[in-house]
């Protein structure tokens, strides 16, 4: 029986539209909680090529959204991106599978992205997310924003060079640091992040099969724990710095995290990409639940969180000490502190 | 004066003791949201940035509109309008 036989019965996609997926390439950036949904959605439904970009390894407290991982994934220290290939090559073999182990930066950007039809978002953090998007407007390549934190769900398909707004449109501007919650403080649920990735992944497949006019491109808010729906139109704003004037400053690395170890002391520094000033109690707040040793001065906080010790300082930047894995470091930034 | 309501986010409830909607009385938008910090100062620093403007990440709508878009916040408010408040989500 055809693989995709109960698919090309719904008569959106059909044979045709079967078959234009199976020409497409998507790229995945991102193999968190959204990720590992998106990727496995895509690939059973027989995309033709994705890419899976992400710099992280499975820990124990992914298990309970990330639905690619295992305790066994955990305890072998494969990183995520490479797990997921594996697992999903075994799911559906006639689909080009690429697992990219890499930290989404500037420099990298156009060689991690170049060649998808769509870009997925399973990213974590907006610096991200504003550099996928200056990419996607400088390319004209739709890209599908979906983010998630607690039980809530943002999403939207965004569509450049058509005349709708870009994610910039939408954000302005890169929140200063430690003013977005985290899902590392203030926790996510499972379906949250399931919803969430399937409603990205069905505008990306409207996209894919070429049903471009049936993309919604409003915003899309959900609250599932209180079945709570908003959809929101966003304008493009005309004097947008990214779609507008052309400014693509986080695609130029003008605009990014700096990442610097520290020689000889097992630590790596992160200073935000927008200057800021952090309100210290701020964090310790959302940090008391996750982290231990967390302690407080007027010109520091410092904490234990994962395997690393983590001193944030007022104006943003943060030594993450035990490693000298500037991706780690970052990351571990992202989800403590936040961007 | 009229009548409106403030929803807020979940993430934001416990700092107002678990209330995720607050009737205010106000003339504008303005005055509503001068009314809310008034009533729960503890949520400005999760609205409001240093310049009196909503933080960048925070969506505030006005109905079905986002005061984003708005050019003053000065404008009238009828019984009965929500002021919904939302955050963005930068999780993954």
């Amino acid at each position: 029986m055809d693989r995709y036989s109960r698919q090309t019965l719904f008569a959106a996609i059909g044979p045709h539209g079967q078959r234009q997926l199976s020409e497409k390439a998507v790229v995945v950036v991102g193999c968190g909680a959204l990720g590992t949904v998106a990727s496995q959605l895509l690939v059973r439904a027989g995309v033709g090529a994705i890419r899976i970009v992400d710099r992280d390894v499975p820990d124990l407290s992914n298990l309970q959204r990330q639905v690619l991982f295992d305790e066994d994934d955990v305890a072998a220290g494969i990183p995520k991106a490479e797990v997921a290939r594996q697992k999903l090559s075994r799911v559906n073999s006639e689909v080009e599978i690429e697992a990219a182990v890499a930290d989404l930066t500037a420099d990298n950007a156009d060689l991690l992205l170049r060649g998808a039809d769509v870009v997925v978002d399973g990213t974590d953090n907006f610096l991200t997310r504003l550099l996928v998007n200056d990419w996607a407007v400088e390319n004209r390549t739709p890209w599908i924003y979906c983010g998630v934190i607690s039980s809530q769900v943002h999403t939207m398909a965004i569509l450049p060079g058509r005349g709708g707004p870009c994610f910039r449109c939408y954000l302005g501007d890169l929140p200063p640091s430690g003013s977005v919650e985290t899902c590392e403080t203030a926790g996510v649920i499972g379906p949250a992040v399931e919803i969430g990735a399937s409603y990205a992944v069905i505008e990306a497949i409207k996209l894919l099969v070429g049903r471009r006019e049936e993309v919604d491109k409003r915003l899309l808010i959900l609250d599932v724990w209180e079945r709570l729906e908003r959809k929101v139109a966003v304008p493009k704003v005309d004097d947008c710095p990214c779609c507008g004037q052309g400014n693509l400053e986080f695609l130029r690395g003008e605009r990014s995290d700096r990442a610097a170890v520290l020689c000889g002391r097992n630590a790596v520094q992160v200073s935000p990409a927008t200057a800021t000033r952090l309100d210290l109690e701020a964090v310790e707040r959302d940090l008391g639940a996750v982290a231990s040793e967390v302690r407080r001065n007027a010109f520091l906080l410092r904490a234990k969180v994962e395997d690393v010790e983590l001193t944030v300082f007022p104006d943003g930047r943060a030594i993450v000490k035990g490693t000298e894995d500037e991706a780690r470091a970052r990351t571990v930034y992202a989800r403590y502190v936040g961007s | 004066m009229a009548t409106v309501t403030v929803e807020l986010p979940s993430l934001l409830a416990p700092i107002v003791d678990g209330a995720r909607s607050i009737a205010l009385e106000a003339d504008t938008l303005r005055g509503a949201l001068d009314g809310l910090l008034e009533r729960h100062p503890e949520l400005g620093v999760h609205l409001f940035d240093e310049s009196g403007g909503f933080r960048q990440h925070v969506l505030c709508f006005h109905n079905e509109t986002m005061t984003r878009w708005m050019k003053s916040l000065e404008v009238p408010v009828g019984d009965g309008d929500v002021i919904r408040i939302h955050q963005a989500v930068s999780g993954g």
